[in-house]
Parts: C-alpha cells; sequence; structure tokens
C-alpha cells in the first residue's frame, strides 16, 4: 500500500519552512542540446534515407511547464515551436535526412509523416528523477503505406540535486530515446539505414 | 561531503514532492466568507502528465543505525524500485492512451467547489501543470481576481500496483502581497498567509488482483486493455470530489465529532485515523494528525 506518516514530516519542512526561498526555475536549452547519443545501430556507408516531416504538433495541455521538482519548476523554452523542431531535426543523427515543415520537400522521399510532441514530463518518485516523452507519428510512404507509431523515451535515475545540468540531461535521455523509437518505425521504410 | 550533501538534498527535495498527502493543516479557517470583493478564482493544477507510481522507501540506513553508507545504499535500492516501477508502468500508460486525466480533474475541482457553501468562486478554472510557489504565484499575478484557490491533484499506483490513490491539496491564497514578506511574492502561498488549506485523499482497491506480485498485478491491469484502470481512476475522482466538498465545508463542530475519542483508531489501507460513517460500506477516516479525510473504496463494489 502507500506511503505515509513520518516521511511526510520531512517533505513538510521542505515544502513551508519559510527559512526556504523559492528555488529558481529551470528553463530548457532553446534548442536540443544533443548530449545524449542514439542507441540504435545507423550504416555508415549506406546514403541517409530522407523523410519529409510534415508536421510537427504539440498536444500538451500546459506546453510552457515541463515539470515541478519538489518546489522547483521546469520550464521549456520560449520558442517552442524552435525547441521542437531541433529535437525532431536530431534524426538526421540516426541515419535519416529530414526535410523539416517549410521547407523544400525531397520528391524522392521514403514517407511523409506528420509528428506529435504527445508527453514530455519531469518528476521526482523519491530520490529519484523520471522523465517520460512520447512522440505519435502518422504517415504514409511513397507507395502509399500507412505508418503509425508510438514511440516512448524516458528514465529514471538517482536525483544528485535537481541541478540544472542533470535535469537538461535527463530530458535528453527522454528526447534521445524517443527519437530512437521513432527511427527504428521509420528504418522500416527505409531498409538501407540498417546496419 | 557533497555526496552526503547532494543525498539529503535529493531526499528533501523527493519527499517533497512525495508528502503532498500530508501537509498540515493546525487551524480550521477561520471568519471565512462566501464571498469576498474582488472575488475568487479557480486554478487546477496536474503536475504530472501521465500515471505516477509510488515506491516503498528502503530502510537500510534505519536498521543499521543510519551513515552515509547506508544512505547511499538507500538511494541505490530505491533508485532500483524507481526504475523497475517505470518498466512495469509503461506499458499500462500506452494501454491508457488518450484517457484525459487532466480534463477529469478540471471537472472535479468544479463540482467540488461548486458545492461548497462558503466559498464562492468563477466556475470557469484555469489549468496549470506548475504546482510550484514560483507558478502559483506568476498565477496570482495574473488574476483579476482577490483570491485564488489552488487545487492540486497527483494520482499514483501503489507500490505493488494494486490500488490507486488520488491526493487532492488546495490551498486559498491572496492576489494582495501581505506588508510582512517585504515584497517576497511567493511568501502569498506560505501557510501562515494562505486563507484555507485541505488535503484529501481518495484510494481505490483492486481487489481483483488480491495480490502483492506488482509484475503480475501489472500485467494484469494491461490485459483488459484498461478498461478497469480507466474505471478505476473515474471512480476514485468521483470519490475525491465527494470528500473535497465534504472538507471545504467542515466546520468546527463537524471536527469535534470526527475527534471524538471513542471511536477506536483504524488502519485502512496504510493510513490510520477514526473511522467515519458512510453511506455506501466504503471506509472513510479522519487522519487528525495531518488533518485529511481519506476514502479508501473498493473497485468492485463499485461495479455492483
Amino acid at each position: 500500500m502507500f506511503r505515509c506518516g513520518a516521511l511526510g514530516v520531512v517533505g513538510f519542512i521542505a515544502i513551508s519552512s519559510p527559512l526556504l526561498a523559492a528555488p529558481k526555475p529551470v528553463v530548457l536549452p532553446s534548442v536540443y542540446q544533443k548530449l545524449v547519443p542514439t542507441n540504435i545501430n545507423v550504416s555508415k556507408k549506406a546514403p541517409p534515407c530522407r523523410i519529409v516531416i510534415a508536421s510537427i504538433a504539440d498536444i500538451r495541455r500546459d506546453q510552457s511547464v515541463i515539470g515541478v521538482l519538489g518546489r522547483k519548476p521546469v520550464y521549456a523554452p520560449d520558442d517552442l515551436d524552435a525547441w521542437r523542431k531541433s529535437i525532431v531535426r536530431d534524426l538526421n543523427s540516426r541515419g535519416f535526412s529530414i526535410a523539416m515543415p517549410g521547407e523544400a520537400a525531397d520528391p524522392s522521399a521514403a514517407a511523409a509523416v506528420d509528428i506529435t510532441l504527445d508527453k514530455a514530463w519531469i518528476t521526482l518518485t523519491m530520490a529519484n528523477l523520471t522523465t517520460n516523452v512520447v512522440f505519435q507519428m502518422k504517415g504514409t510512404t511513397t507507395s502509399g503505406e500507412p505508418i503509425a507509431s508510438e514511440a516512448r523515451g524516458g528514465i529514471a535515475k538517482i536525483n544528485w540535486g535537481s541541478g540544472t545540468n542533470e535535469i537538461i540531461l535527463a530530458m535528453e535521455m527522454a528526447f534521445s530515446r524517443s527519437l530512437d523509437g521513432l527511427a527504428l518505425e521509420l528504418q522500416k521504410h527505409c531498409p538501407s539505414t540498417k546496419a | 561531503m557533497r555526496i552526503l550533501k547532494s543525498s539529503i538534498l535529493a531526499f528533501a527535495f523527493g519527499m517533497a514532492t512525495q508528502s503532498m498527502t500530508a501537509v498540515a493543516q493546525t487551524a480550521a479557517p477561520q471568519g471565512l466568507a462566501a464571498e469576498v470583493a474582488g472575488g475568487r478564482g479557480l486554478s487546477v493544477i496536474v503536475a504530472q502528465s501521465e500515471i505516477k507510481s509510488d515506491i516503498n522507501a528502503s530502510s537500510i540506513s534505519m536498521a543499521t543505525g543510519g551513515g552515509l553508507l547506508g544512505a547511499l545504499i538507500d538511494a541505490g535500492v530505491e533508485s532500483a524500485r524507481a526504475k523497475k516501477a517505470e518498466e512495469l508502468i509503461g506499458p499500462i500508460r500506452k494501454t491508457l492512451g488518450s484517457f484525459d486525466v487532466d480534463a477529469l480533474a478540471i471537472e472535479t475541482a468544479k463540482k467540488s467547489f461548486a458545492d461548497a457553501v462558503w466559498f464562492k468562486a468563477n466556475p470557469v478554472p484555469k489549468f496549470s501543470k506548475d504546482s510550484s510557489p514560483v507558478g502559483k504565484s506568476a498565477q496570482l499575478d495574473k488574476s483579476t481576481e482577490a483570491q485564488t484557490a489552488f487545487v492540486e491533484y497527483i494520482y499514483d499506483f501503489s507500490p505493488s500496483f494494486d490500488s490507486v490513490r488520488i491526493v487532492m491539496k488546495y490551498d486559498v491564497a491572496k492576489k494582495e502581497i501581505p506588508a510582512a514578506a517585504k515584497g517576497k511574492a511567493e511568501k502569498r502561498l506560505s501557510y501562515r498567509n494562505l486563507v484555507d488549506t485541505k488535503t484529501a485523499i481518495a484510494v481505490v482497491q483492486f481487489d481483483t488482483l488480491g495480490s502483492n506480485d506488482k509484475e503480475a498485478n501489472a500485467k494484469r491491469l494491461q490485459a483488459d486493455d484498461g478498461t478497469m484502470l480507466r474505471g478505476a481512476l473515474a471512480q476514485a475522482f468521483n470519490a475525491i470530489d465527494k470528500i473535497t466538498a465534504r472538507s471545504i465545508n467542515l466546520t468546527p463542530d463537524d471536527y469535534k465529532v470526527m475527534n471524538d475519542k471513542t471511536k477506536k483508531k483504524i488502519s485502512a489501507g496504510s493510513f490510520i485515523g477514526r473511522p467515519q460513517p458512510t453511506d455506501d460500506g466504503s471506509t472513510l477516516i479522519w487522519d487528525k494528525t495531518w488533518r485529511r479525510l481519506i476514502l479508501i473504496q473498493n473497485y468492485n463494489k463499485w461495479q455492483k
């Protein structure tokens, strides 16, 4: 069953002590930092597979907030559009050549997809940082084959102090795993990208 | 030393999140008026984006008499438990799909506060995922109302995935910064400056699971395409609505009845308190220490 009682005392002190000033918010960098390399195998010899990203949507209910760690808020950067694009663009490091919305689409592209950022959040599970990112992807290949996939990435690790770099790294790990999920699905339609 | 300091900080921050269940209130709100000049706003906060899982705390440090080594072992054990919980909960989250818990929370808060005797608020709530003092303070700055009720919800599984819990905590804060705060706007959210604050908890147990095997329970929760879990969450929000409305309207006389020492304390769902009457046979206890009502229901009972 659930924990309760004495553990709450510490939390109560942490929350209510007037001696504790409100912690400074953490704002994620305005562009994806590519701190975490991909886990998937990519052929270095094959040319990158061309993919058209028709749109990038964000259906999170409160897009500016990533989460709250104790009393410390974690915010997304102000320019959400540029931030989301910079994340999706990292599919390029997974054996693809991405044409982003608004960019000239390559007629020889293997597929055209719409990508939706469904979840991107951080929380604490006791003294552990937990991050989760979910992308949805829908589209079609050039041969008309439908593509529909959900890619989830996340980690749980010891929280050493809710430091800015620690938080950014934890979020990038989740984004990287989620991008790996998208890449694995796209690889099915671009066999040459597999190592 | 740095690791020790970090561990303590991490522990404190961790507990801060987990302890929403335990924010105490030392006195019943006094002199509360149904309406205030400038009006009241309602703001619903659900910081999480998906269901979470509670984990059991490691007590190796306590058992071995404390010390840095014990604390580090505890941190390692809890980290492994958190990883396992995330591993088990991922497929359940996928099963829940587009089930909109945020929308459920908004509707629940609207209903709970619409039924309040003393609290008359703007019936159209705002919504945020920012439960931090900085975030709430920013909301107060933007608000056109004199007071805002921040209604926060946390929902999670028990460590063995055999029940779901919803914790509701509301704080009514003033837009005006008190003189004693010396311009520190976040102090509007400190306990002493709140107009009112209360906590209530609803637990729905899956007695059909009937096991402490978290892996087996997690699998069973996915087996019916999430139907049971969605039903349990809806039931838990319905339950939290009832006890929130009841908590809002508590009078000093109600506290006297609830604290009646002739009612022997009981333990239910790992909570301890004095049993209170209910009309549907579910367990309602009053935890005087943390001044919170806890409703524990069985999922099957609700189904009948």
